[in-house]
């Protein structure tokens, strides 16, 4: 083995296989570099061999991709290359010899040199959402070649908005008067009109594909990364919140077309700063599309049930919204009641659903609660709560100037 | 005289100290002391009996915050501590090797406390391990029919800690409201 160009060490644990094949591989290794450590699976390795052919393999890999997806796989078996499983590993074939184990311990260093997407793109994904009839091209890049920069960490802190400061974030907020059914019928959006509705339904197909695609929308392309849940989009977020709130034509000169993507041929590498992570930023596009308005496919008048808490800490918090979660959970309501129970705008209840029908958060359904329980939950401590409240906004305000 | 406490509870080493460092008035009143035990191979200070720290309110209220010590030896003091608390911070390191088992022991051991009042739940070292998810930790919590709020979590991140306490203030009442 070229020592002078793998001169790096490589951790390997091996699973699968008896204890005395365990043994005989750990000295076939030594033997063949002193730069290969046999480790266990605590001790952070950087690649994973498994043996398929052994009882329960395909079942461990699945377990150790689930649980550790920056690894390297190296799967090895008697049998071809499986074509069932979907990502991405290393084959190593049966019979074990020197060459061939060289070989792949070259390839496991070589990707270990380079921090790419490539390694990106084994991360785990997630269970895919059910997926969109739109039809894509049958030539699909799944394994981008050219080595990339990975992106850094790009989760931000929460950014928490009051009414007045969420006017001047989100734009023009039209006032509801919730007792007029002419305006809260007209204070709705179909997202599918917008930008927010090629982004959802794209990336609901870039994870049941677990593929890198792009939208491309005649503006700035936008790529959805599945395996890391990340958005890759070369626009600030003032030409975002611009175009978020803009009608897509639905001709054929304005059409929408989610492609596959050709890592190479795209700016990622020169501008890995624009990458977000993509539930913060569906949540913000949603708003942004909102404006204070609710989508067209929930009833305002119809109890909405929230599946669980926003992960609030990553996202931008609209006014009111920690206040909306809290009732919502305790039991569900319809937007115009919450706004009345919380004696709050229509626009904030409506801005906020919004948000969480993007992350596929809520539920509508028929029943409509008794009024025994609308109510109220009293707390002897609301007065101290209150100043607690305020305290912390402030504190957050000051950290914020 | 009553004590307005909260409470901020987890296993070792998912920051609790940090946590209330973040948000109280004061310098914390620590108890650290040099990790002995298995803590060690986490950290090299631990908190053996409690911190402490304050939050200052209008009228002369004042916010107790209390941090239970991390190890479980400790878990006679849990109900000492609990008593008159607002609500409970639980504080999760997700690079531990079982964060669920953790967020069952936590939830189980504070289960009359929490019936009471509330529990907001935070989830550190994210950036280090990502996996479980925090849709995973909801999905934990709704084998035990529970929606707490489930948030990622940086303990040196005063917001982050701000938001979690205020989820826990309106899941004890959605009705307070804050001057807007």
């Amino acid at each position: 083995m070229n020592q002078r160009e793998n001169n790096k060490s490589i951790k390997i644990a091996i699973h699968g296989v008896p204890h005395s094949t365990h043994k005989i591989l750990c000295l076939f290794f030594k033997q063949i570099s002193e730069h290969i450590k046999i480790v266990n699976d605590a001790d952070s390795p950087d690649v994973d061999l498994i043996d398929i052919d052994f009882a329960g393999g395909d079942k461990i890999l699945a377990k150790q991709r689930a649980e550790h997806p920056e690894r390297i796989f190296v799967i090895t078996s008697l049998k071809n290359k499986p074509n069932t499983i979907e990502y991405d590993y290393l084959f190593l074939k049966k019979p074990l010899t020197r060459e061939r184990i060289i070989q792949i311990i070259m390839q496991c260093q070589l990707q270990l040199k380079q921090p790419t997407i490539q390694k990106k793109q084994v991360k785990a994904a997630s269970k895919p959402s059910t997926p969109q009839a739109t039809v894509l091209p049958a030539t699909v890049d799944k394994k981008p070649a050219s080595p990339i920069k990975p992106p850094e960490n790009h989760t931000r802190p929460a950014e928490e908005f009051n009414e007045k400061g969420f006017t001047h974030f989100i734009g023009l907020i039209p006032t509801i008067d919730i007792k007029d059914p002419a305006q809260i019928a007209q204070a709705c959006f179909s997202p599918e009109d917008y930008f927010l509705g090629y982004v959802y339904n794209a990336i609901k197909i870039s994870h049941h594909k677990k593929q890198v695609l792009q939208v491309d929308a005649s503006w700035r392309p936008l790529l959805i990364f599945p395996h890391s849940h990340e958005i890759w989009l070369d626009a600030n977020e003032h030409q975002l919140r611009a175009f978020a709130g803009l009608k897509i034509s639905r001709t054929s000169e304005g059409k929408v077309r989610i492609l596959p993507v050709n890592l190479q041929k795209t700016k990622v590498n020169q501008a890995s700063d624009k990458f977000q992570n993509e539930e913060s930023f569906l949540w913000k596009l949603a708003i942004w599309t909102s404006k204070g308005r609710y989508p067209q496919q929930l009833d305002p008048t119809k109890p909405i049930v929230l599946k669980h808490w926003p992960n609030f800490t990553r996202l931008v918090i609209t006014p009111h919204a920690l206040r909306i979660t809290a009732l919502l959970i305790q039991q569900p309501q319809s937007m115009l009641d919450v706004a009345k129970t919380l004696n709050i705008g229509a626009q904030y209840v409506f801005v906020f659903i919004s948000g969480c029908q993007a992350l596929n958060l809520v539920a509508q359904i028929e029943r409509k609660p008794g009024p025994e329980e609308k109510t109220k939950k009293k707390n002897n401590a609301s007065g101290l709560l209150s100043k607690l409240l305020n305290k912390l906004r402030a504190k957050n305000h000051d950290d914020t100037a | 005289m009553i004590q307005h406490k909260i409470i901020f509870t987890g296993p070792v080493g998912a920051g609790k100290t940090t946590a209330i460092n973040s948000i109280s008035d004061i310098a914390p009143v620590k108890t650290d002391a040099t990790a002995s035990d298995m803590t060690k191979g986490r950290k090299a200070e631990t908190t053996v009996a409690m911190d402490y720290g304050v939050m200052n309110l209008p009228d002369g209220d004042k916010i107790h915050l209390y941090g239970t010590p991390g190890q479980e030896r400790f878990d006679f003091m849990w109900d000492i501590l609990t008593e008159g608390g607002i609500g409970l911070i639980l504080l999760l390191d997700n690079s531990r090797k079982n964060p669920f088992q953790d967020l069952n022991f936590f939830i189980n051991a504070f289960d009359d406390f929490i019936k009471q009042t509330s529990v907001a739940i935070g989830v550190t070292q994210m950036d280090l391990k990502a996996t479980p998810t925090i849709e995973q930790y909801h999905q934990e919590l709704k084998k035990l029919k529970a929606t707490y709020p489930v948030f990622a979590v940086d303990a040196r991140n005063s917001r982050d800690v701000s938001i979690l306490v205020q989820s826990l203030l309106f899941s004890i009442d959605p009705g307070i409201e804050g001057d807007n």
